[in-house]
Formats: C-alpha cells, structure tokens, sequence
C-alpha cells in the first residue's frame, strides 16, 4: 500500500505499458487462433517485477496445504518472513481441465491469472515441450540445490533433465487399496499380494480403479510384467482390454478420481486401485485402521506434481522465493504434521517428524525408504502427443463402457 | 412454435400505421442483442467446432477447421447406445414424473382450493427441495442406496436381494435419481393449470351421467393439457441432456453413460472438441425434432 502510494508515476506507467503489451500479444495471439495449422513460436518470459511488486498467485490441488480452512499457518509465516503477499487459490481438480482453461493463454505467453500452479509430470512435460513456462534460476534457491532428493531429480524428474523448468511439490503412490474387514469377509484372505486378487469372483461390483489412465493401466501393466518406463502400444492395449472386459463385465464398478474413499466407508468399494496418501489419510484422520494399501510385489507408479512458472508470469522471483521456503526440511516437516500425506521430495523431513509422530515417520507410504524408491516405484514413460491423444480417447471410451 | 410467433411479429407490425415501431424496436434491441450474442454466436460457435479435423500434430485438444461432417457419422456409430439410452431413461423418467405429479397437483391445486394455508404449504414443500444444491441431493441419494446403507442392508438380510446385486450403477438408480430431481418442473405447470380448474364442470358432466372416469377423460384431462404438454417437456428436455445422476461420482456406472456423459468426458478429459461438439448439435436437433412432432401432434399449439 505505502509503497505504491510513493511511486504513484512507477505505477502508471507499469500499468500502461502492460494494458499497451497485452493488447499487443492479444491481437497477435488473434491471428495466430485464424492462422491454420497452429505452427509453434517461441515465446518470451514476462519482465519479471518482483522486486517492486512483492505478490504471488499460485493454484494448487486440494489437501496440499496445512490449514485449508484458510489459515494457512505455513503460508502466513512466510508473508511474514518475506513481506511477499500469497494468494493461494485451491482450483486444480484435474489436469485436463485445468489446463483446458488457461491453454490460450498459455499458447499466447499471457497471463493465465497465476504466477504458479503444481501439475503432474505428464502434463508439465506437455507444457516444457511446447516452451510454456520459464527456466528456473537456482541462484534464488538455495535450499532446494541443498534438499531435492536426487529421486526426484533423476528418475522421476527424467522429463525435465536438470530439473530447470519444474520442481516437485509432492509425490503420489498409486497402489493397491482395500477395506480389511470387509475384504477378509468377502474372500477369506487377509490381504491382497497381486493384481490378480481384485479379480477374484467374490469381489465382483465391489472394485474401483482410478481415473487415471496412468495410474490403473501403469499398475496393469506392471502386474503383467511389463516396464512402464518403456511399454510398446501393444502392452497398453493389453492392458486396456483386461480393464475393457472387467468393466462391461461388472467386475470394476466404477472409476473414479475423488469421492472413492467415501465409497469404501458406505461398503460400495472393497478393493480397488488408489492414491496411497488418501487412504492413509483418512485412516489417521478417523483414527481408525479400517483401510490397507499394498505396494505390490509388482510395482506401483509414483507421479509428482510439480512448480511450473508460466511465460506470462511477472513474479518469478517471489515464486522461487516460495518453493525455496518449502524445501526447508522445517517447512515440510510441518505440512506431513498437519496431514498433508503425499510424498515430500525435501531431504531431511522424515528426520524431523520422527521427533513428533513415529507412526507417521516410520508409514513407508508416506515416507518411502531409498530401497522403495528404487525397486517399487515406477513413472510411466512420457507419451507423444499422438500417442497421448490416442491413449486417452480410448481410455476415456472404455470408462464410459462404450464399446 | 416460440419462433413462428417472433418471426410474424416483426415483420408486419413493421408497416402499421402507430408511431410506436421505432420504441418497439428500441425495446426489442436488448432482448435481440442478448440472443444474438448469447444463443445464436455460441451455436454458431458450436456448429463450426463439429465440424473441425484433428492437426496435423496430433495432439490433445489440438483441431482446426476442415469440414469433417464424418463426425456426425462417427458420433452416431459409436455413441448410439448412449443416445439410445438417454432418450429411454427422459422417456421413462418424464412418464413416472408426470404419474407422480398429476394426482399431487390435482390435490393441491383443486382439493385443497378451500385451505389456501394448507395449499401454501404443500407448494413450500414441492419447492424446498429446491433450497439445497442438486449435487448436494443426488449424494444423499448415493449414500441412502450405498451397498452398505440401511436400505440395502435390509434388502440383502431379507433376501430380497444377492449379496451380489447392488442398486447403485444401475438403469433403475439412474431412473430413480433423474425422475427425483426434475419433479418440480412437473409438479408446479401442472398445479398452474389445474389452480384455475372450474370445477363447476365435473359438476355438469356427474349431472350428465359421465362416470367419474369418463369425467375425467372428457373435462379434466383436456383441460389441463397445456400444463401436461409444459410440464413433459421442462422435464424431457434437461433430463435428455442430464450428465450428474448417470456419472460415475453419482448415481451411475459405466453402463449408464448418457449424452451428457460422453460429452462431460469427450469436453474436459479428452478434449475432444468436435466430437463433443457434433454429439451436442445432434442432441439438440433430435430434441427440437422430437418436441415439435409432439406439439404438433398432441394438436396443442393453440394451447402453449
């Protein structure tokens, strides 16, 4: 506020010189839509004003942030510590959709309304690839060159080589989920081990899959031996006939992507495929054991969603200012505390928190040890677009049961 | 019918001798720029999008002009048991509705003529339902068919139904949810009509020796076809392009998938443009063919 009151001319002119740019980039960003064939530009990283202009706006999915009531603890400490204003909005449901809403301007280097959102590795090398969002200087981060861990550079990062245009903000294990007493009443058995155990008769109309295509066909894909680093069409579309047979003959009952837990609360899902850090959650959260999660001898996928700086971001500095604050193991630790679940890529976390809840540090779930990493979790390989296109078309026919 | 009584309008009033036409006109401006902005560009918009090809670098969401009328072929091969269905259940669910409805509207729109705080009443509780969200309802819903709900409990102890079997995901739950949720629509034009019902009539037909069932044939029902003729198609028309109750977060499988289903999906997940697109101008064309073959047939345009 003072500050603007003392540069009112700085101001003006800022403000004239954007309406000037925009209007610009909208006429061009006009011709390019009527131009046929959509042939790719380079576009150019906005001025980057956060030394005067000391905010930030950053999308995010739900239940990434402690405090969702919109206290936010974590966040307010750093406005505090930085005088950097955040506006933290929880608008990502889905990648898709996401990405459907601010692709123009993403397309025309534009604001999208956000200097930063987190979304997940497919989708994020989508956006690398077509020169979307800005590199990353390491200089303002110190603590993340000090804390990443290297899985989440090497291996799980491998669609960013160097980690130079995204960072991680937390991990997600798909696994193998199920209801203990209801699946024990059900089959006799204790847990499942394999894939093949959701398809046993008993449960019929009582398995839900994700509806991530990556997740639920990555799983059926590893269970049939296959490497999802580096599957051929073929693999994916025996996968997808086995998913294709189980759900028109009613053995999956639905596939969703929110909302499943509740159906292993009412009874409707028994076993299934999940996102380990809702299970889990939601056992802490009762203060129950009622729900398990298997890491299958098979495999799991493990997927991340990650910072990305659009072109159109005028605030880059105060975005990395951010992250960097969040790779201190202290901050981190304080989310896993406060019932954020999924897997934190900062180095030295697990330390903290198991001066406060052994349970929580000691859940592999939440904190996968090295050998985890190395031997159970897998990323599904990056796909062209035509394959994306491909894949996700028949995808989304076999969840509709259109044959 | 709406836009017969437009079209005449405007074109000979044009030429009648009052001053007026130019205020008309003036009047008329902000009801014509809204349409054209908000109805006629967007199915502009629409018809163009059908009727793209996939670029040529194929990817997600990636289109681009090329009179590709194969869409709406490949939209009716594929897409025909989901077209098929969503009429079938606005069928069944528009007929259940107004069964429902009828004998309610009739209640309290001609018994309870003599109470008018009891007849209040009864229409507060038509609409309250009203007062919290659809989304909110139909997840209710969800949790009362759960396999592990009292409902379905109860059915299972008594055998009436195999463990096997659920409710939810199936024809009959979607049914169920679309019917519950568009009863109002139908309720309240049938309650309109029936309020003004001169019940002298029933009167003069009973001194007349109609039975009562003749009586309603010949007085009641013919009179109040204008609110049976709105009421079906307030109700036909949405539960035709529903996309929450057949969704799998609600009460549906993937054997229930309808219209708005596949074009939910084919919109935001897949980004298919022009095959969402060419599955909603058909919805549409198939709704308009269908709506005025029924008005025309039920010989009811005077009426509307």
């Amino acid at each position: 506020m003072s500050e603007q009151l003392q540069t009112p001319n700085a101001a003006q002119i800022t403000r004239r010189a954007v309406i000037g740019g925009a209007g610009a980039i909208s006429v061009a960003a006009l011709l390019a839509a009527c131009s046929p064939g959509g042939g790719k530009k380079t576009l150019a990283a906005a001025k980057d004003v956060s030394d005067t202009e000391k905010t930030l706006i950053w999308d995010n999915w739900p239940y990434y942030m402690d405090g969702e009531d919109g206290s936010f603890p974590t966040l307010k400490a750093f406005e505090k510590q930085t005088g950097i204003k955040v506006t933290y909005n929880i608008n990502v449901d889905d990648n898709n959709t996401y990405f459907a809403r601010i692709k123009n301007q993403l397309a025309s280097g534009t604001d999208t309304g956000a200097d930063t959102f987190c979304l997940t590795d497919w989708m994020v090398s989508r956006l690398i690839d077509n020169g979307y969002v800005q590199e990353l200087n390491y200089d303002n981060m110190p603590n993340v060159t000090k804390n990443l861990n290297p899985a989440f550079k090497d291996t799980f990062g491998a669609f960013d080589p160097g980690r130079t245009h995204s960072l991680p903000w937390k991990g997600i294990i798909a696994a193998v989920g199920y209801h203990k007493a209801n699946y024990k009443k059900l089959t006799g058995k204790d847990a499942p081990t394999t894939l093949e155990d959701l398809w046993a008769p008993e449960l019929k109309g009582r398995v839900e899959v994700l509806s991530e295509m990556r997740d639920t066909l990555g799983i059926m894909m590893m269970a049939a031996g296959v490497d999802i680093s580096k599957f051929t069409s073929d693999d994916f579309h025996a996968a997808l006939d086995l998913f294709t047979e189980k759900v028109s003959s009613g053995h999956i009952r639905s596939i969703k992507g929110n909302s499943y837990v509740d159906d292993y609360k009412s009874g409707d899902a028994v076993a299934g495929i999940v996102w380990a850090g809702d299970l889990v959650g939601a056992n802490l959260e009762l203060g129950s054991d009622d729900l398990g999660v298997v890491l299958l001898e098979t495999g799991s996928t493990f997927a991340c969603d990650n910072f990305v700086i659009p072109m159109g971001s005028a605030h880059k500095k105060n975005v990395e200012t951010v992250i960097d604050y969040y790779f201190t193991p202290e901050i981190a630790a304080k989310l896993a505390l406060a019932g954020v679940y999924y897997v934190t890529p900062v180095m030295g976390t697990r330390e903290i928190v198991i001066k406060e809840d052994a349970a929580l540090a000691n859940n592999e779930l939440i904190f996968p040890s090295d050998e985890i990493f190395a031997t159970k979790l897998k990323q599904f390989r990056p796909l062209t677009s035509k394959e994306d296109n491909e894949f996700s078309q028949a995808w989304s026919k076999a969840s509709n049961g259109v044959v | 019918m709406a836009f017969a009584a437009f079209g005449s309008g405007s074109a000979k009033e044009h030429k009648s001798p009052t001053k007026s036409s130019r205020i008309v006109l003036a009047l008329l401006m902000p009801g014509l720029v809204y349409l054209g902005l908000f109805f006629f560009t967007p199915l502009f918009s629409l018809v163009v999008t059908s009727l793209e090809a996939p670029a040529a670098s194929g990817g997600i969401g990636e289109y681009e002009y090329g009179f590709q009328w194969q869409n709406y072929v490949e939209v009716v091969t594929t897409y025909m048991p989901q077209i098929l269905r969503s009429f079938l259940y606005a069928s069944i669910a528009t007929i259940i509705a107004l069964l429902v409805s009828y004998p309610l509207a009739y209640f309290i729109g001609v018994k309870l003529r003599t109470r008018p705080m009891l007849q209040r009443l009864m229409l507060v509780l038509v609409i309250a339902p009203f007062f919290i969200s659809f989304l909110l309802r139909t997840i209710a819903w969800k949790q009362i068919f759960s396999d592990g709900g009292a409902l379905m409990q109860f059915a299972y102890s008594t055998g009436l139904m195999d463990k096997s079997q659920h409710f939810l995901g199936t024809d009959a739950a979607v049914i169920f949810g679309l019917t519950y949720n568009f009863i109002p629509f139908m309720t309240l034009p049938l309650f309109t009509t029936l309020e003004r019902f001169d019940v002298r009539l029933l009167e003069a037909g009973s001194d007349l020796y109609a039975n009562p069932a003749a009586v309603f044939r010949k007085i009641t029902l013919p009179l109040s076809m204008p609110g049976i003729i709105s009421g079906t198609l307030l109700v036909f028309i949405p539960i035709a392009g529903d996309y929450v109750n057949a969704g799998q977060n609600f009460l549906g499988s993937s054997k229930t998938s309808m219209i708005g289903t596949i074009v939910d999906t084919e919109f935001l997940q897949t980004q298919n443009y022009p095959i969402a697109s060419a599955l909603s101008v058909m919805l549409m064309a198939v709704i308009v063919a269908l709506v005025s073959l029924y008005v025309r047939s039920s010989g009811t345009e005077d009426l509307l």
